[in-house]
């Protein structure tokens, strides 16, 4: 959790690098790797995911000795093979969950998930780097760790069909594909607001400006230079 | 002087031009990039339509319901009461008759594994319907093959197909119910035959969720999720009463739907012989042996909670991990 708080740095030489290459309007960089800068390791995952094993391994032999019955045992026996299928899925999710909390985790840091500002940048930059110790309240964090983890759920992009759609045993396609085009147009209008600040944040176009009136400016001075010298 | 002058003003105008051409090509190149990307922007919105009218037969009902959204849903309202009122003419039969219903092909019932047997099941009724759509529709259904006669072929697999099974699903259930709740007490049978034949029944509703799921699967009805049957198409079943009779379903059928589902959606190179032969074998065979999608088969079938509440423990339980540290 150390990680938490400090803030993501770039290299520069590889951001001017990109500023060079990129053409004029590319989004490319809006593009973050979240593996990179994942503040919990996949470690924590794992170990967590032994306790839970452990954990469920011992209650299933506490069921077992309870009951004592031959019958059960091999009932028990049959079910191993769907039991370990069914763990696996749920390590599947698990991990979902966990890489979830990870990127909402980013939004702890200093600079968030954009990373402290390049030397070039006229961006504010922040004196206090590091929170205060006493100030941090993991309990706090976790809410809205949780609270992202639940705005996301709720989303249901991509519904799929349920039940509920069935009125006097005739599925509603109508219905059916109104919500799906819903929630759809809520998902594109969530992401539109929440990543409406990269659009208005026009550092990284700013410096490729600068970049490319520089060249202008020495192209021009060169061939002034070398018009004048053959008039010498 | 002059000439080291003149020499380089004719070599940085040859580089100039060089480099006026050079952006000329790539004028050019881009021009043809963007050409292509609309050609293929148009392939590929074709290509979705096709799709579409594939899996899901969507659009042609939608803009029929749109059209004749009043209608049909008086049409329905009648056409629902009819067999309703089918149902029940035909759960008020005489004791015997109903004994003899309940109690069909106990054989059969028990061999799980003979998928063949189910020539003579109810279900095969839903699947027959699937190739004359016009015999068992329902309203809505009928109503929609009806305007898209051009289709009617293709559109077996589409939509038409899907409510035959869902009401013939539902009918049976009903009439299952009706049995359960009524007509079990009429026939003042013992404790003992009277779990007979529940089991018998349960028996029989596992059997045809199965065969409505492989008929769902076969006729490529959503095909992201052939488990719609499940949680969707069960009418009047309670969720966790259908995790029951599907948790009730052998390893056999199990397999059997998955390879189906595999092979419908372009990955039947899973290998399913190692699935009866050694059930209790290693992780990395089982690896091997589903792909993310069968996994996800299973996820669906067993209902693993993905909702908020394992949502919070997990991340209650995270916290504690990290607190602790």
């Amino acid at each position: 959790m150390g990680d938490t708080f400090t803030s993501i740095k770039n290299d520069p030489l590889e951001i001017l690098n990109q500023l060079q290459n990129s053409d004029i309007g590319s989004y490319d960089h809006f593009e973050t790797d979240l593996n990179s800068i994942a503040i919990l390791p996949l470690e924590v995952y794992l170990e967590l995911e032994k306790m839970r094993k452990t954990r469920e391994i011992e209650e299933s032999k506490s069921d077992s000795s309870s009951s004592n019955g031959d019958g059960k045992a091999k009932d028990l026996q049959s079910k191993q093979t769907e039991v370990k299928l069914l763990k696996e899925c749920e390590h599947i999710h698990n991990k979902s969950l966990f890489d979830s909390i990870n990127e909402s985790l980013l939004q702890f840091k200093p600079y968030g998930k954009d990373g402290e500002p390049m030397p070039w940048s006229r961006k504010q930059r922040k004196l206090q780097k590091t929170p205060i110790q006493k100030d941090i309240d993991i309990k706090k964090m976790f809410e809205i760790i949780k609270h992202d983890m639940f705005r996301w759920s709720i989303m249901q992009a991509g519904t799929l069909p349920r039940r509920e759609f069935i009125f006097s045993g005739v599925f509603d396609e109508e219905l059916f594909a109104e919500i799906r085009e819903k929630k759809l147009a809520t998902l594109l209008a969530t992401e539109v607001i929440e990543n409406e600040y990269k659009w208005l944040n026009y550092d990284f176009e700013e410096a490729q400006v600068r970049v490319d009136l520089g060249d202008m400016i020495l192209e021009h001075l060169v061939t002034e230079t070398i018009s004048l010298s053959d008039k010498i | 002087m002059k000439d080291v002058i003149g020499q380089a003003n004719d070599d940085y105008n040859l580089i100039k031009q060089v480099e006026k051409n050079k952006i000329v090509k790539t004028k050019e190149s881009r021009n043809s990039d963007i050409k292509q990307a609309k050609n293929e922007a148009v392939d590929q919105d074709n290509l979705d339509e096709e799709r579409k009218e594939k899996y899901y037969g969507v659009n042609d009902d939608i803009d029929f319901h749109r059209r004749n959204k009043a209608s049909k849903s008086s049409t329905n309202d009648s056409r629902n009461d009819k067999r309703i009122q089918n149902l029940q003419q035909k759960s008020s039969k005489t004791d015997n008759s109903l004994k003899e219903d309940i109690v069909i092909d106990n054989a059969s019932d028990k061999d799980d594994s003979d998928i063949d047997d189910r020539d003579d099941h109810p279900q095969i009724i839903g699947s027959q319907s699937l190739q004359n759509p016009e015999n068992e529709m329902d309203g809505k259904a009928q109503s929609s093959f009806d305007n898209s006669s051009e289709k009617d072929t293709n559109n077996l697999s589409g939509s038409g197909s899907k409510y035959a099974t869902v009401s013939i699903l539902s009918e049976l259930h009903k009439k299952n119910v009706t049995i359960k709740n009524d007509e079990l007490n009429l026939l003042e049978l013992d404790d003992d035959e009277k779990k007979e034949i529940e089991t018998t029944t349960a028996n029989k509703l596992t059997d045809l969720i199965y065969s409505a799921m492989l008929a769902e699967i076969k006729a490529e009805v959503f095909p992201q999720r052939p488990l719609f049957l499940l949680t969707a198409d069960l009418d009047k079943i309670e969720l966790d009463q259908a995790m029951v009779y599907l948790n009730d379903m052998s390893v056999e059928k199990e397999a059997e739907l998955l390879k189906e589902y595999l092979k419908y959606s372009g990955e039947d190179d899973a290998d399913f012989e190692s699935w009866d032969n050694d059930k209790n074998d290693k992780d990395n065979e089982e690896n091997k042996m589903f792909s993310d999608s069968g996994k996800l088969v299973l996820y669906e079938r067993k209902g693993i909670s993905t909702d908020l509440f394992s949502i919070e423990n997990y991340v209650d339980e995270l916290s504690t991990e990290i607190d602790d540290k």
